[in-house]
């Protein structure tokens, strides 16, 4: 095995100079030098990314992820188990070994409250949760083999986004950014749409951790004024904008007095030229942000005339997000709205709780994938579905499940993804993973890759050794591919 | 005292099945460790067509899967097995049977079948699964046993290791190198720069301008702009040294430390909250901050800053505050306790190897520029530290735990404890005695008359003694917080005012059971500042705290012999943060209503303690007296003798004459005051006290004389304690206890405990034959020595480098938290030299960090300017020669402070709790904190809250790192994010507005004095040619936009606002020149 392949056997002895950086970089090692090149070029790596050839082909540009905060029981989504009605109330003990949960009041067997049918070529069984993501079945490859390593939600969290379950590591939308940069220098490349619900471990689930800042996830709300600092606080365009042309007019005379002086300040026109981004930003996110221009069809196809409201507030998420991929945004991610009770951590009232959590969801996101179809932009869109972990078949209490790291059931759909198709098995309790075991690392693997690049070569150096998102793990979950 | 030293955790065949966070389900050694089917080497003889099958199948996927752990390479093959070489495999017996792949344990864990499950990562795609089934079918065929043996990488060798790595290296003290233009050079540090330049036919950048200096100066050494009237007056001053005493100004203002202190706050990751889910505070971790600071404005020896940070709960002779009294020392020791913590973890002894990672890898970076952490998971893969070494460091953090320490009266009342101890003891010397006049005249008969003989105790149970006080001072260490324990155990024998059975006033009895107390006086100290979050809030425990040693048990239920009221904490693998779902049975109120008893506590519900823990007990009395006796960990109550006197007497073939002796033995023991054995004096004390019961009236005058002696040492004791300051704040800090060995966990996993590593400091610095660290304490006392030490070459090159490149924008060794392989070394000789010769004198001549910054901030090479030799960045565009000095922007808090300061809403205050920050609707998730002022209340950014899951985001823009690990260099980032929030950050408008009036409050000035004065207060120096006139104009013409007209209203607030705001928005305000 190749000795390189370690995550601390990756090095350079002798310091690089700039240009032994970028020609490293474009042969895909260039995260090495990162640490160095942010000092001088972190706008240019911005928008170029730091993999400026990608590892191989890619099958996805952008990404959709739609977090399902609180973890969806995967009994009741896309993996049925009849066995749960046959032995139901049973105690589990008495038909498996059971793993210590949080909480560790476990009840008995409790059968889906859901009834699962075919859907599609496919004949991908999914629950009556779920009945628009039914109709698009054939576009999805579920995964029911997930795992992850932790039984509770802000590490899982972590682990899920960071792949580390501690705190401060950057989100798989930073390293995504970082590797590929922007498509759009007027938007940011990692924006998460806040539906109102941060998951458990705050805005650290999207941090840039140790990469530069740009590549934090801007937290956008799916209105107007979405993004902090983009409202104009001055009476008029006309006043802001005499006022930074000022304030350009004092900065060109800088540039060219340090000219004078032999200087070329890198960084300076850096920053002169955020100013003038930043003044045109202004003008572009609202537009981004303001969906008055979709068509009344579209609209109810998200179902922003849902007598739900939080169905339109997922729906215009979904929206948005479509609108961004269609700019150039690199990675989008959805976080779930506030539906009242809790997110989709049912640890009581399973069947109104997972049942508004769907009735939210449900129709925006059949309608993010049809409408990323019909407008040609799925097969270059990575779509992921997932929560942080999945729920345990019995129950907790009479009307809940616990948290469940040892299986759950995610999906992906669009770029490279085979749809219709169904990976990995759990046993006959939907408990524990008995096929095409995945970890979360494997997820992350497997984006990468979807995205042209490999995940053992996407590195950044810090604290001592190169940092990876899938730390010394990961496989590629081939199975999903077209 | 007895030293407790943990018993090996039973490593039985139990694969780990609970999940773990980061650690692959690998359990290599178990492979190792299997029944030893013997795999017949003649087996192995390749058939013709085995060896293109196993080269070509096989050992590729060997190479791929397995060979990551089970290498030479990485260090100690996982479970002995190798698969470099047909011979390494061969020597792991009993992993496969040849032709049989059923039983084969190879084939069972790479089919995922049972708990072992190989590959870790993963479960191998279905046709490897059958390929290895094929080769073992064929009965292992590995036909060439050269060629991989041959690429075998050398072992892990601490000694070639250190002598192959620059840092490992003893600096070296170099007379300073010959230049060609000494006239240029002010000190050493200049004759190296320059000799550096000149090797390279390069030239420093010519001296910049006296106000860009002072600008550059003040910015770099205070984080603040300069006054204008000292700009003008330095550069007026034609004194050569006017600068230099500029530079000394600087140095004397609180401002110096409050910027050096939020350098070194990123590399202790300091923040006030704990993360995780609902971003818990750490109580008064500002205490750390403020004494960070004040270390620095004083200029505190940089070892002792280090030494108080390690160890400062422990130096014999704390550093008190001039004028409070208070002590310093032990506040530096909150430095451990910054990090990430989580209210309720699963796995709970896997969260405390997390956070001890965490202590030792911030540790690591921040005193010795070395990434320890790395060494968690196996040896170093670089550099000399081994995972040996690590885990010696772990047990020096398992043995302390945390606590809030009333730091402000430790000293104070530790006074008044040692009198209150002083009293007692000559209490006892006088009452003794006059009790033994009065038992001696006691009839035996009294005594052994109508005794009752109590039930016999059920027989002993197995029971793991956390604390055993009964025997006096020399069994089990006493630890406390503070002095509310008396720092002497009582023993048997100990007389002590009771009031009498029928409410006749008082008499004197004598202590049955040795225990250790809490005096009453205590019971009613207050702790001002933050209380713990959680279920911790409800009582105030610090000052109050007695903490057993700590020992590991698999027994989950835990027994306290006490009496009076408590507070219990019991202290599972040093997790006490108590919120959430889990470990509700962790604590515990106790109230014995004056009486001895055996109280249980029931942890198996929270707890799975099939592994063991270690466990520690902290009592906090909560009124009134408080008792300890025992501490055990059993299934069932412990038995003891209930009355030993009845059952002495009992047991007796004549009782009267048993009776007789005992009491003539007990008053010889009050007569001399010397007390047999502990179990001996349990029963004399007995005879005593039943001699008081029967026979003595202390309403008799003999016997009231004694009660009056016994009531007047407790009126003098009530005159000393009017003396105790029963206020203080505190601060988190060490609580040191006794010294546990931690084990080398296998893969960083706390479920696969190995050898236990002995406490002690780098093998690479100290050798590995160091003297056994102390049992009765951690050995962070001793730690902080060997860090400081002469033989240790970093301490002091790390920190000469911080200051380098906190005044040069870039380190001699640029990595400056990473001094090993994988850092950058120093970029030349000449810099290694130059470094060596900085650690080398600043050790030399004190520590001094104000006397380093002065000597690098008045040298020629910080004056120089930033202009640039066409000719010089062609060679070196780095600047790594440092040919001039670079223009850098202003860190994220410099910026923010910069434009309070300019605005003059600037509040100078120093220190003080945080300031909660201004939240926006972007600050959301839970644990959203108290809202703040929009303005930070005008405090410096320093003082504003760190909360970990809610971090300014003005400051964010900029950079401020997110505090995880040590940061001692930040990114600089370059992003639109921060233009948006220099036009629509609603701060920055509203402190241009605080400007615009500010400045437009004179009513005589021109618009021409005026731009001049907002220019020399944003950028140290006038308008330059035109732009004053630029300015005008824009005045005019923006309050036309404004719709009125300069002429008439030439003091239009927001026109002048806008103005203000302009030179925020421009690139000069945020970078020095």
């Amino acid at each position: 095995m190749p000795s390189s392949s370690h995550h601390c056997g990756r090095r350079r002895a002798t310091p690089l100079t700039r240009r032994e950086m970028l020609r490293q970089a474009s042969c895909g090692f260039g995260a090495v030098a990162a640490a160095a090149l942010m000092q001088r070029d972190a706008a240019r790596a911005a928008s170029t990314g730091i993999v400026s050839a990608l590892h191989h082909a890619p099958r996805a540009r952008n990404v959709i992820f739609l977090f399902m905060d609180g973890g969806v029981s995967q009994v009741d989504s896309f993996d049925p188990k009849p066995r749960l009605d046959a032995d139901a109330g049973k105690d589990p003990r008495s038909l498996f070994k059971v793993d210590a949960t949080q909480f560790n009041a476990v009840g008995a067997i409790l059968p889906s409250p859901w009834k699962f049918r075919r859907y599609g070529q496919s004949g991908i069984p999914v629950s009556d949760l779920f009945p628009h993501v039914g109709s698009v079945v054939d576009e999805l490859a579920v995964i029911r083999s997930m795992t992850s390593e932790f039984p509770e939600h802000t590490t899982a969290n972590y682990f899920i986004h960071t792949g580390s379950g501690l705190q401060g590591r950057p989100s798989m939308g930073a390293w995504t950014t970082y590797g590929l940069g922007s498509e759009n220098e007027n938007l940011p490349g990692y924006v998460v749409l806040n539906g109102g619900l941060i998951p458990p471990g705050g805005l650290d689930n999207f941090t840039n951790g140790y990469l530069p800042a740009t590549y934090q996830g801007s937290v956008v709300k799916p209105d107007a004024a979405g993004l902090a600092n983009i409202k104009r606080l001055d009476a008029s365009a006309e006043l802001q904008s005499a006022k930074l042309g000022l304030a350009s007019a004092l900065d060109g005379r800088l540039a060219a007095r340090l000219a004078l002086e032999g200087r070329a300040p890198d960084a300076l026109e850096s920053a002169i030229a955020n100013q003038e981004l930043a003044y045109r930003m202004q003008v572009e996110v609202p537009i981004l942000l303001d969906i008055a221009d979709e068509t009344a069809a579209t609209k109810r196809a998200y179902g922003l005339e849902s007598k739900f409201p939080h169905t339109v507030t997922f729906g215009t998420e979904c929206l948005l997000a479509r609108r961004m991929i269609e700019r150039g945004v690199r990675f989008v991610e959805l976080t779930c709205p506030h539906v009242g009770g809790d997110r989709w951590d049912q640890h009581g009232n399973l069947k109104n709780g997972h049942g508004n959590n769907a009735l939210a969801v449900d129709q925006p996101i059949a309608a993010l994938i049809s409408d990323l179809r019909a407008r040609g932009l799925l097969d270059s869109t990575l779509v992921v579905w997932s929560g942080e972990f999945g729920r345990t078949p019995f129950g907790q209490g009479s009307d809940g499940r616990d948290h469940n790291p040892q299986a759950f059931s995610l999906w992906m759909a669009g770029g490279g993804v085979k749809g219709g198709t169904v990976v990995g098995a759990t046993d006959d309790y939907g408990y524990r993973v008995v096929e095409r075991k995945f970890g979360i690392h494997d997820l992350h693997a497997t984006m990468l890759h979807l995205l042209g690049i490999d995940h053992t070569r996407l590195t950044f150096r810090f604290g001592g050794r190169d940092m990876r998102l899938t730390d010394v793990y990961g496989t590629v979950i081939e199975d999903v591919f077209a | 005292m007895k030293i407790l030293r943990a018993p090996p955790v039973h490593r039985g065949r139990t694969a780990e099945t609970r999940l773990r966070p980061r650690i692959p389900r690998a359990c290599g050694w178990l492979l190792a460790a299997a029944v030893a089917l013997a795999l017949p080497t003649a087996a192995l003889a390749a058939e013709p067509g085995d060896a293109e099958f196993f080269e070509s199948r096989v050992r590729p996927l060997l190479a791929e899967h397995c060979a990551e752990c089970h290498s030479a390479r990485a260090g100690d093959p996982e479970g002995g097995l190798s698969f470099d070489s047909r011979s390494d495999f061969l020597s792991a017996a009993g992993v496969a049977v040849a032709g049989r792949p059923d039983e084969s344990l190879l084939v069972q864990v790479v089919r995922y079948d049972g708990d072992l499950q190989m590959p870790p990562a993963g479960r191998l795609p279905a046709e490897a699964v059958q390929t290895i089934e094929d080769w073992v079918r064929r009965g292992m065929p590995w036909p060439d046993d050269s060629a991989p043996a041959a690429t075998k990488a050398a072992a892990f060798d601490i000694a070639e290791r250190r002598a192959a790595h620059w840092c490992w290296q003893r600096p070296v003290a170099t007379p300073p190198p010959a230049v060609r233009q000494p006239g240029w050079c002010r000190g050493d540090v200049d004759r190296h720069v320059l000799a550096r330049l000149e090797a390279a036919d390069l030239e420093p950048a010519p001296e910049a301008d006296r106000a860009v200096l002072v600008r550059r100066v003040a910015e770099v050494l205070t984080g603040l702009p300069p006054d204008p009237r000292d700009v003008e007056r330095v550069v007026d001053d034609s004194d050569p040294l006017a600068f230099d005493r500029y530079v000394d100004t600087l140095l004397a203002s609180p401002h110096y430390g409050e910027r050096f202190a939020r350098h070194w706050l990123d590399v202790v990751r300091y923040a006030e909250s704990r993360g995780h889910e609902f971003d818990y505070q750490i109580p008064n971790a500002f205490q750390y901050r403020d004494w960070v600071i004040r270390a620095l404005n004083a200029d505190l020896p940089y070892d002792q800053f280090v030494r108080e940070q390690i160890a400062g709960d422990l130096l014999a002779r704390p550093r008190l505050d001039r004028r409070t009294g208070a002590n310093e020392s032990v506040v530096g020791t909150g430095f451990w306790f910054l990090g990430e913590e989580v209210h309720s973890p699963v796995d709970i002894k896997q969260d405390e190897a997390d956070h001890i990672d965490n202590r030792i890898d911030t540790f690591g970076k921040a005193f010795l520029g070395l990434t320890l952490g790395c060494a968690r998971c196996h040896d170093h893969k670089f550099d000399a530290i081994s995972a040996r070494d690590y885990y010696a460091i772990a047990g020096m953090l398992m043995s302390s735990s945390y606590r809030q320490v009333p730091f402000e009266t430790l000293e104070v009342n530790r006074g008044v404890a040692t009198e209150l101890a002083a009293l007692d003891e000559a209490g006892r010397r006088r009452l003794l005695p006059q009790v033994a006049d009065l038992v001696a005249a006691v009839d035996p008969a009294k005594i052994a008359g109508s005794i009752t003989v109590p039930a016999a105790a059920g027989p002993p149970g197995s029971e793991t003694v956390l604390a055993d006080y009964t025997r006096g001072s020399g069994s089990t260490p006493i630890i406390a917080d503070a002095n509310a324990w008396c720092r002497a155990a009582v023993t048997a024998g100990e007389p002590r005012l009771v009031p009498l059975p029928d409410g006749r006033g008082r008499g004197l009895r004598l202590e049955t059971v040795g225990h250790v107390r809490s005096d009453p006086v205590w019971s009613r100290m207050k702790s001002k500042g933050e209380r713990e979050p959680g279920k911790l809030t409800e009582v105030d425990r610090a000052g109050r705290v007695l903490r057993t040693p700590k020992v590991r048990t698999t027994v989950g239920v835990l027994w306290h012999r006490v009496r009076g009221k408590f507070y219990v904490l019991a202290v599972v693998d040093s997790h006490t943060m108590i919120a959430g779902p889990l470990f509700g049975h962790n604590v515990k109120q106790i109230d014995t209503k004056g009486e001895w008893q055996w109280v249980q506590q029931d942890l198996r519900r929270d707890v799975d303690w099939s592994t063991g823990h270690v466990v520690h007990v902290e009592y906090a009395a909560l009124a009134g007296e408080a008792c300890v006796a025992e501490t055990v960990a059993a299934l069932h109550q412990p038995s003891r003798p209930a009355d030993p006197l009845a059952a002495a007497l009992a047991a007796s073939k004549d009782p009267v004459a048993t009776a007789e002796r005992l009491r003539d033995e007990a008053v010889a023991a009050c007569r001399s005051g010397s007390w047999p054995e502990p179990r001996r004096a349990e029963l004399l004390a007995a005879c005593v006290n039943r001699a008081c019961d029967v026979g003595i009236d202390w309403l008799t005058a003999d016997a009231g004389r004694v009660v009056v002696d016994a009531l007047g040492i407790e009126g003098a004791r009530d005159r000393v304690r009017l003396a105790a300051a029963l206020a203080s704040a505190t601060a988190p800090a060490m609580l040191d206890g006794n010294g546990i060995d931690q084990h080398v966990l296998l893969k960083g996993s706390a479920s696969r405990p190995g050898d236990p590593a002995r406490r002690r400091f780098l093998e690479a610095i100290d050798g590995a034959d160091q003297p056994d660290w102390p049992a009765e304490s951690s050995g962070r006392l001793e730690l902080a020595e060997r860090v400081l030490a002469p033989a240790n070459p970093l301490t002091s090159r790390v920190i000469v480098n911080r200051v380098w490149h906190h005044l040069f924008g870039r380190g001699l060794v640029p990595t400056t938290d990473n001094f090993g392989k994988l850092g950058e070394p120093p970029d030349d000789p000449l810099a290694q030299q130059l470094l060596d010769g900085l650690a080398l004198r600043f050790e030399a001549e004190g520590w001094s960090l104000k006397k380093l910054v002065r000597e690098l901030a008045t040298s020629s090479t910080f004056r120089m300017s930033g202009q640039r030799d066409p000719r010089a960045v062609a060679r070196d565009p780095a600047n790594r020669l440092l040919h001039h000095y670079p223009l850098r922007r202003l860190e994220a808090e410099a910026i923010r402070d910069k434009i309070l300061s300019v605005s003059g809403r600037l509040d100078r205050r120093v220190g003080g709790p945080g300031v909660s920050i201004h939240l926006t609707a972007f600050h959301d998730g839970r644990g959203r904190p108290a809202e703040g002022p929009l303005d930070g209340a005008g405090r410096r950014s320093v003082y504003l809250q760190v909360r970990r899951n809610f971090l300014p985001g003005f400051l964010l823009a900029f950079d401020m790192p997110v505090p995880f690990q040590a940061m001692g260099r930040r990114n600089v980032t370059n992003v639109p994010a921060q233009a948006l929030t220099m036009m629509n950050d609603p701060f920055v408008s509203q402190q241009a507005t605080i400007w615009a009036r500010k400045e437009i409050a004179d009513s005589d000035a021109t618009p021409e004095k005026r731009i001049e004065r907002m220019y020399r207060a944003a950028f140290a120096c006038p308008p330059r040619t035109d732009e004053s006139a630029i300015a005008v104009e824009f005045l005019h013409a923006q309050a036309a936009r404004h719709g009125i007209s300069f002429e008439t209203e030439p003091r239009h607030e927001q026109t002048w606002a806008d103005l203000a705001h302009a030179l925020f928005a421009s690139k000069e305000f945020i970078f020095v020149p």
